[in-house]
């Protein structure tokens, strides 16, 4: 009888068991930062200063007084629409085509990675100018092409620069790539054996097995790039500094700015929470629209 | 949810509830706390067994410049001093959470409005008229208090000086024979009429080497002071500029563009903050540049090799020339440090003393003081240009800006106001109208602190 | 047709991938004034020191110790990270217990708040506990699977795994631990190292974060030894700061490049039968 009991407690908590390390990390090191940064969004927190509650003030002036929040979310609903789709597309692609079994495809493999090795290195500020300044490559490479093309700076001007900006998280789609790669090593052979058997093409076994097999990854790909996407302003930081018009002034330079140079930390907590609520709203909608079309071997 | 999902909630909540509060009371208390027991330590002690940090940003030079002195100042006085020298991007950032954390040097590097900045938030740095260990007769003491102060306190000390400077490019100077040497002095309408003599013989060169930034600071501001006087944000947080000073302004730096005086700001944005990386004057294809008189040494480069410095263009009637001599860095003392007195002395030792300063020469630009200045020039250790840029522009300095001038805040609304401008966003006169209603509120929150 | 078709598309999109890189590796022998006032491959004055400069270091320091400080930051960092990782997703992908949905919201929407409003108040939690100045901000929370990202990224391969696996080794009279090390973690070879090599890669290039808790010089890793004098101010010699960047790229490129061979082609993948 006890022993009985026993083996159904642990059924229950075995899980639980794995995952104390996680636990342990959230309470001693992830809560105390997260609640705080909640409690500050109702204060005047200036980073060093003895602050005040002030109530709701800082999330009503978010949504009635603020004349970049507005500016701030259009361009960084842009980047996000621009950049996710293309980096998820061309990761796929292009990790399917590496994962055929061709001559010297490790080199490709290196290649293709290489660009997300170099992160938001310093360098990146001179590589960019260099591809897309009046006289760059980009401009030159046209101009070549097509006479009498007008060139014009890219980053300066503020219908290219969000475009621009966007491209270096294309350029650097290597981690979803290595992700579908590692996705595309656990499809068993056999599948792919049997479809033969039934005289399947290549482009029928692509979407009835390559694709739900590796739909688990892709789903992941697509929350974790999206959650990225919208909180990130390196290439903005780096590249434009949110100029040209601001256009692209993304909402993670916007929180950056307010709390780390005008320091209006409160604030900037604030309106963290806000994209905290939009970002979760739309990875619910993710994966409620994806609910049945990922497919589980559990 | 469950009985059981509730009570893990509220479990969840009072271990949160419970860390807050523990932190809460500490944050505050842990580093004074930290700070008294170590002081009596060393106050007791030899004072001579101490280890200091002392942060700082800047180049290669610098690094090693003051490492050699940290070192020269053990060998004197066998205190160690652990330089931490970083660069100067997110190096406030760093400052500042070390200020929440308790954690922050014991001598620090500041640009002068930080002061300001931090002061408004809490007290961090001594006051370094409260010890008797500063020798003030080597300072300029007008100079030091004018941009080191807040309120009586003299929260810092300045290390070098620095200054508007119109820098000319020699070599282009004599290919096109544009009229301007050491001695030019000329309005911002003379510098118009020069620079369309200059596109018209010359279309393919730059006149006035620009980027946002610098259009802001060094043209757009010195402008409206020149215009109005005084402070640019008062101490009582209003302004003395008007509408239709700054309409004049805005007009002038279009019609720089407009006659193609300056590149379009749509070339220059991605070079904004780094004037000097832009093929225009990595090429040298540029004659003339405004910006600091410390930037010097990044201007030069393998095309440009002779560059000289005038004084700031003024307006033809101005009351206040606007060009702004702040000292170019300034030193301040941690509170919290182990041994204010071993600061003191240090810093004394740093900016007085004939051997520190020829060992740092003029690696954080034309030193602060005058005896200073008269050893490197004794010894070479000058650059004469720069040196001669310093001394024009001090010769000409305007109304030492109080910390508020640099307010981030503010400063980036004037700048993305002027770009508008120049992006065609803006007439002159809407953008005087923005920019007065759109400062109106960090104005407030500066007066509400 | 179909092989030379592959072959070709994948040679003009790696062209178009590398050329910037490959122009970066030529301007880390060109002077200042060429590197951005020209978009010419080939430096026409070469620069040749730039690489034994840089790696000469600033002050007190080569740039060979610097690689060494990152090492010991990166490499626990990245361990540590996928072992927890995998224990954790473990517990979330193949097991049931109370509140399962609720702590996997939570673990997954520690994700979504922006780094830049944690910054102080994880600031002070980590110099309350005296790891001002150390590697321990970063290895510690590893060991406690403080990236959801990699917790996340495992469930998600664990998945991807047929159940009866797991069934057939219970059978085999394994225990869950023993299911996991012996039949689970072969097949997610692959995964595993895809979680090392990021960690290894983002901590390799961090710089807010380690500039925020690393004071000392002697402790900087690379990514804050290669902006320590960048400085606008001063001249700043940009062929060695690429050559140190290119440098310090080539750990990163090696580890991708052992993990491809030993690890994920090497990898039968007739290790699972559907």
């Amino acid at each position: 009888m006890q022993n009985n009991n026993w083996k159904k407690w642990k059924r229950k908590y075995t899980g639980m068991f794995y995952l104390t390390p996680w636990i342990i990390g959230f309470l001693a090191f992830q809560l105390y930062p997260l609640v705080m940064s909640f409690l500050y969004s109702f204060t005047d927190f200036t980073m060093l200063n003895d602050y005040k509650f002030v109530g709701l003030q800082n999330y009503i002036k978010i949504f009635t007084n603020d004349r970049l929040f507005l500016k701030s979310m259009k361009a960084t609903f842009m980047y996000v629409a621009i950049a996710l789709p293309l980096k998820m597309i061309i990761s796929l692609f292009i990790a399917g085509l590496l994962n055929q079994k061709l001559k010297g495809i490790s080199i490709f493999k290196v290649v293709y990675y290489l660009p997300s090795i170099f992160g938001g290195s310093v360098a990146i500020t001179i590589l960019w100018r260099f591809i897309f300044m009046k006289t760059g490559l980009l401009n030159t490479l046209i101009g070549a092409l097509f006479s009498g093309y007008k060139a014009f700076d890219w980053i300066g001007s503020p219908k290219t620069s969000l475009p621009v900006i966007s491209l270096l998280q294309v350029w650097q789609f290597g981690s979803s790539m290595v992700l579908f790669l590692a996705g595309l090593k656990q499809v068993p052979d056999s599948l792919y054996e049997a479809a033969d058997i039934d005289g399947a093409n290549a482009v029928q076994k692509y979407f009835r097995i390559t694709l739900p097999m590796l739909s688990p990854i892709i789903l992941f790909n697509l929350v974790m790039q999206m959650i990225q996407l919208f909180q990130d302003f390196t290439a903005a930081f780096v590249i434009t500094g949110g100029g040209a018009l601001k256009e692209t002034y993304l909402y993670g330079l916007m929180l950056y700015e307010n709390g780390f140079r005008y320091f209006k930390m409160g604030y900037a907590s604030a309106q963290s929470w806000v994209l905290f609520v939009i970002i979760i709203l739309f990875t619910f909608a993710i994966f409620r629209l994806s609910d049945g079309l990922v497919h589980y071997e559990d | 949810m469950s009985k059981k999902k509730w009570m893990a909630l509220l479990l969840a909540g009072v271990v949160s509830a419970s860390a807050l509060a523990g932190c809460g009371n500490q944050q505050t208390k842990t580093p004074e706390a930290a700070g008294e027991t170590q002081e009596q330590d060393s106050a007791e002690g030899s004072g001579r067994n101490v280890n200091l940090r002392f942060c700082w940003w800047g180049s290669d030079t610098r690094h090693e410049k003051t490492l050699e002195a940290l070192a020269k100042y053990e060998e004197l006085t066998g205190v160690h001093i652990e330089g931490e020298y970083s660069t100067i991007s997110s190096y406030y950032e760093k400052l500042v959470t070390q200020l929440a954390g308790g954690t922050a040097p014991d001598i620090v590097q500041l640009d002068y409005p930080w002061i300001t900045e931090l002061a408004a938030q809490g007290d961090f740095f001594i006051n370094m008229e409260d010890y008797d260990i500063i020798d003030f007769s080597k300072f300029d003491m007008d100079y030091t208090k004018g941009w080191c102060s807040e309120g009586n306190k003299l929260a810092a000390l300045p290390m070098a000086q620095n200054g508007f400077t119109l820098f000319y490019n020699r070599d282009v100077v004599k290919e096109t024979g544009l009229a301007v040497d050491e001695s030019t002095e000329w309005t911002w309408d003379d510098m118009i009429a020069e620079g369309e003599k200059f596109k018209a013989a010359n279309p393919d060169k730059v006149f006035l080497h620009s980027d946002l930034h610098t259009l802001e600071k060094n043209v757009f501001k010195p402008y409206v002071l020149q215009q109005c006087g005084g402070q640019w944000i008062n101490d009582d947080f209003t302004v003395n500029f008007t509408e239709e000073q700054l309409a004049k302004a805005y007009s002038y730096l279009l019609e720089l563009e407009e006659k193609g005086l300056i590149q379009p700001l749509e070339e220059t944005m991605a070079y904004n903050g780094n004037i000097d990386q832009n093929p225009v004057w990595a090429n040298g294809e540029a004659a003339l540049l405004i910006r600091w008189a410390s930037d010097y040494p990044s201007l030069i480069n393998d095309n440009v090799q002779d560059i000289g410095c005038c004084r700031l263009p003024v307006l033809e009637d101005a009351g206040d020339t606007g060009i702004n001599c702040k000292p170019s860095m300034v030193l301040a003392i941690n509170k919290d440090s182990v041994s204010v007195e071993e600061c003191l002395k240090f810093a004394n030792w740093m900016m007085t003393d004939e051997e520190a300063i020829k060992i740092l020469g003029d690696c954080r630009g034309v030193p602060a003081t005058a005896e200073a200045r008269t050893i490197l020039e004794e010894n070479d250790l000058l650059n004469p240009d720069l040196k001669t840029g310093i001394e024009i522009a001090s010769a000409n300095a305007g109304t030492a800006q109080n910390g508020y001038h640099d307010n981030s805040e503010i400063t980036s609304i004037s700048t993305e106001i002027l770009s508008r401008v120049l992006y065609r966003d803006l007439t002159p006169e809407e953008a005087a109208q923005e920019l007065m209603n759109t400062i109106e509120e960090p104005l407030a929150a500066l007066a509400g602190n | 047709m179909k092989k030379f078709l592959s072959y070709a598309f994948l040679c003009l999109v790696a062209l178009i991938m590398i050329y910037p890189l490959i122009w970066l590796v030529f301007s880390s022998f060109k002077p200042n004034s060429e590197i951005f006032g020209s978009i010419r491959l080939l430096p026409q004055k070469w620069q040749t020191d730039s690489y034994t400069l840089g790696w000469r270091g600033t002050g007190q320091n080569s740039f060979g110790r610097f690689l060494l400080n990152t090492l010991e930051l990166v490499v626990p960092t990245a361990a540590f990270t996928t072992i927890s990782s995998c224990l954790v997703g473990y517990g979330f992908a193949r097991f049931t217990f109370p509140l399962k949905k609720l702590l996997m919201i939570l673990m997954i929407s520690t994700l979504m708040l922006p780094n830049t409003v944690l910054v102080i108040p994880r600031f002070i939690l980590f110099n309350r506990l005296g790891w001002n100045d150390t590697y321990y901000p970063f290895i510690i929370p590893a060991m406690f699977a403080c990236t959801p990202f990699f917790i996340y990224m495992m469930i998600q391969f664990f998945r991807g795994i047929p159940r009866d696996l797991d069934d057939a080794a219970k059978i085999d009279g394994c225990n869950s631990f023993k299911t996991l090390i012996y039949v689970l973690l072969p097949i997610l070879k692959p995964a595993m190292f895809s979680a090392f090599l990021f960690q290894f890669i983002w901590t390799w290039n961090d710089f807010f974060n380690v500039l925020i808790y690393i004071s000392s010089v002697s402790k900087y890793p690379v990514s804050l030894a290669l902006r320590m004098s960048l400085d606008s101010a001063s001249a700043v010699n940009w062929s060695t700061v690429l050559a140190m960047s290119l440098v310090s790229m080539i750990p990163c490129i090696l580890v991708y490049m052992l993990g491809q061979k030993y690890l994920i082609d090497g990898m039968a993948t007739q290790g699972i039968k559907g």
